[in-house]
């Protein structure tokens, strides 16, 4: 008899083996079907990496396209402490190219945290020498550096950049949102170590780099302001000092700049008041640089006469107040062109009387005083004119002669430019416009215009000015060859929180040149100077700097024309 | 016999192809990963040398270089058009006997 399989022990083993068969195809079913969406996640978690890119931030270049900031590719150095072998051997190897210490090293990389940054916006030759030594736990980040190649050149107006990128002060900050930019991504598949797997997913946005800022600057004529007024303030033993230079029919700043400054590269090393841009921000009440208002008011207002004399003494009462002259002179005849020339408060003083309160404050506000100027700078002051309501009696003896009023350089720099423009107000720029990432030059609105005075009042102040510059206190600021029309101002500083003022000055110089087709307007402003007087002080720097931006913008020279007879003394 | 033969020649074939053609693709991919490094450093490069060169035309350094073999800005200039492209220039005194940096007849 043959023996028969044993048909029960069969049954139970496939039994078994389906059950088992059965669990893997559930097993597979559930991972395949209903869990592969978790564990697909977590592959692409482990894989696929999106990585920022930063976008190149817009350069910012002068009226030539000389780059004044720029930005290049940097990276940002960090580290894993838990995965650093050997931290004394790494921050040995470190120090060097971080120029850091090594001990402050040591202790970041022995610190308890995750993640530590060793340091920030490390330029690329750098960032690769440490790449290739292929430190544990060391790693670097992509991030944008910006350079000022000029280091101080016009860094108040430029302002700086914070470490990620944002501006904080100037044109950085005023245009940081054309100048930053968009950032893009990429999606890759990284394998474990980080390198991209060359088949791999890989998707990527492109980032948009920022509009480049073209500004009104010309960098010579910049430099050159700048090195000027290095050399006056140190001259006169000033405390510091603001040259601007201004195209009068366009508004446009060729150069603006502030002593003392700093190097925009380096500038968590400055101190604050460094870094402001006090042409702008600051207001300073102006002196006997004021007076050209008074005087094109009252030639407007037809409230004085062009050749119109009459008596002047050396002081004058007003309310309680006595005012005088700078220097003892007995009474004398002058007309309006002497006042100027001559500077003489108690002139101007009796010119504000026949305009009176209500009209010197309407012409005040028109030259542009008491509001912005329009340049858009960030922390732009509006300078201090109150409403004629809250005048002192006193106040038609000290504003018309830029006392007991406060504006910036630019306010009063705007006023002579007005003059110069044959009466227009032009609002001043810095910025002519923008190049996109595509190439195109986007140039800014022509600025606005408002007309002052008449052209025929411009002249005659500007013949006043002449005068003053021939035969006057401005005599310091004549160039030979060319017609040049200023006016000196030396006006006492106010004492700082209390009323009064104090025995310290602020000399200046404001005029344009050539007088009978001006190119430029300059101001030429320094604080506390030891020689005290504008015409001493303020005088010779503005002639330097005219002169040379003259020359740099290849003006033609053009004689003076015949003046009146200067009467005073005569 | 010759259909087993045949079959298996085609299948050896396909696989060879499959291969190779994965292969190059491969390849190819490394050389535009190589590529792609290759111009993020020219692109690096190019970056620097504008610095180099922003920084070379800077006016400062200008200035000290000049100033380091001797050069000086010139004390008095004087612009004076040409007569055969603006109004004819009266003629005047010059402004100092030292230095006329115009052109002109």
């Amino acid at each position: 008899m043959s023996a028969r399989p044993p048909a029960g022990r069969l049954v139970v083993l496939l039994a078994v083996l389906s059950v088992g068969l059965g669990g893997v195809a559930l097993r597979l079913v559930t991972l395949q079907l209903r869990e592969a969406p978790r564990y697909r996640a977590l592959a692409e978690e482990q894989r696929v990496r999106e990585i920022s890119v930063v976008p190149e931030r817009g350069s910012i270049l002068d009226r030539s396209m000389n780059a004044l900031a720029l930005s290049l590719p940097a990276r940002a150095v960090y580290a894993d402490p838990r995965h650093v072998v050997d931290s004394d051997g790494t921050a040995r190897q470190l120090a060097p190219l971080l120029d850091l210490h090594e001990p402050a090293l040591v202790r970041l990389l022995r610190s308890d945290e995750s993640f530590v940054y060793l340091a920030r916006r490390v330029d690329l030759p750098v960032a690769q020498r440490i790449e290739q030594l292929d430190l544990p736990g060391i790693g670097l980040l992509d991030e944008s550096k910006r350079y000022y190649p000029g280091r101080s050149l016009a860094a108040q107006v430029l302002g700086f950049v914070g470490v990620d990128d944002t501006g904080l002060a100037g044109l950085e900050l005023q245009y940081q949102d054309l100048l930053a930019g968009r950032p893009g991504s990429v999606v890759i598949e990284q394998d474990p170590s980080g390198q991209a797997i060359p088949q791999g997913f890989s998707e990527a946005v492109e980032s948009l780099r920022g509009h480049d800022l073209v500004l009104t600057l010309d960098r010579d004529l910049q430099f050159q302001a700048e090195r000027a007024l290095q050399d006056a303030v140190e001259q006169n033993g000033a405390n510091g000092g603001m040259v601007i230079v201004m195209v009068p029919s366009t508004g446009e700043i060729l150069a603006m700049a502030g002593y003392p400054s700093f190097d925009a590269n380096e500038f968590s090393e400055a101190l604050p008041e460094m870094t402001r841009n006090r042409s702008v921000t600051d207001a300073y009440e102006p002196g006997s640089v004021n007076k050209v208002i008074t005087a094109a008011a009252a030639l407007e207002e037809g409230a004085v006469g062009l050749n119109e004399q009459w008596v002047v003494p050396d002081r004058y009462q007003v309310a309680d107040k006595l005012f005088h002259d700078s220097h003892r002179h007995p009474p004398i005849p002058m007309t309006l062109t002497d006042v100027i020339a001559q500077s003489s408060n108690i002139g101007t003083i009796m010119t504000a009387q026949r305009l009176g309160p209500e009209t010197l404050d309407h012409y005040l506000r028109k030259f542009g005083f008491g509001h912005d100027t329009g340049i858009d700078f960030p922390g732009e002051s509006d300078g201090i004119l109150m409403s004629e309501d809250d005048w002192w009696q006193t106040s038609m003896g000290t504003i018309p002669i830029g006392q007991g009023i406060a504006v910036t350089p630019l306010q009063m720099l705007s006023v002579y430019a007005t003059v110069a423009n044959g009466g227009v107000r032009v609002e001043p720029r810095l910025v002519r416009g923008a190049v996109s990432p595509s190439g195109e030059f986007l140039g800014t609105q022509p600025s606005a215009v408002a007309r002052v005075i008449s052209p025929e009042t411009a002249r005659a102040v500007t013949g006043m000015l002449g005068r003053a510059v021939e035969a006057g206190t401005g005599q310091e600021a004549q160039i030979p060859g060319y017609w040049v029309a200023g006016k000196t101002g030396t006006a006492r500083k106010p004492l700082e929180g209390q009323l009064g003022y104090s025995e310290q000055y602020v000399a200046s110089f404001i005029g344009f040149a050539p007088a009978r087709k001006p190119a430029i307007a300059v101001a030429a402003i320094l604080d506390e100077p030891d020689t005290v007087y504008g015409g001493v002080a303020a005088a010779p720097l503005f002639r330097e700097v005219t002169h040379f931006a003259l020359a740099h913008l290849r003006v033609p020279s053009a004689d003076p024309p015949r003046s009146p007879a200067f009467v005073v003394g005569e | 016999m010759p259909f087993a033969l045949l079959s298996m020649v085609a299948v050896t074939a396909t696989v060879l192809l499959l291969t190779g053609v994965q292969a190059l693709m491969a390849q190819g991919a490394f050389r535009l990963s190589e590529l792609a490094e290759r111009a993020e450093q020219l692109g690096v490069e190019r970056d620097l040398l504008r610095l180099r060169l922003a920084r070379l035309s800077s006016p400062d350094r200008v200035a000290r270089a000049g100033g380091q073999v001797g050069l000086v800005l010139p004390e008095q200039v004087e612009i004076l058009p040409s007569p055969t492209h603006g109004p004819a220039s009266p003629a005047r005194r010059p402004a100092s006997p030292t230095t006329s940096a115009a052109s002109g007849p």
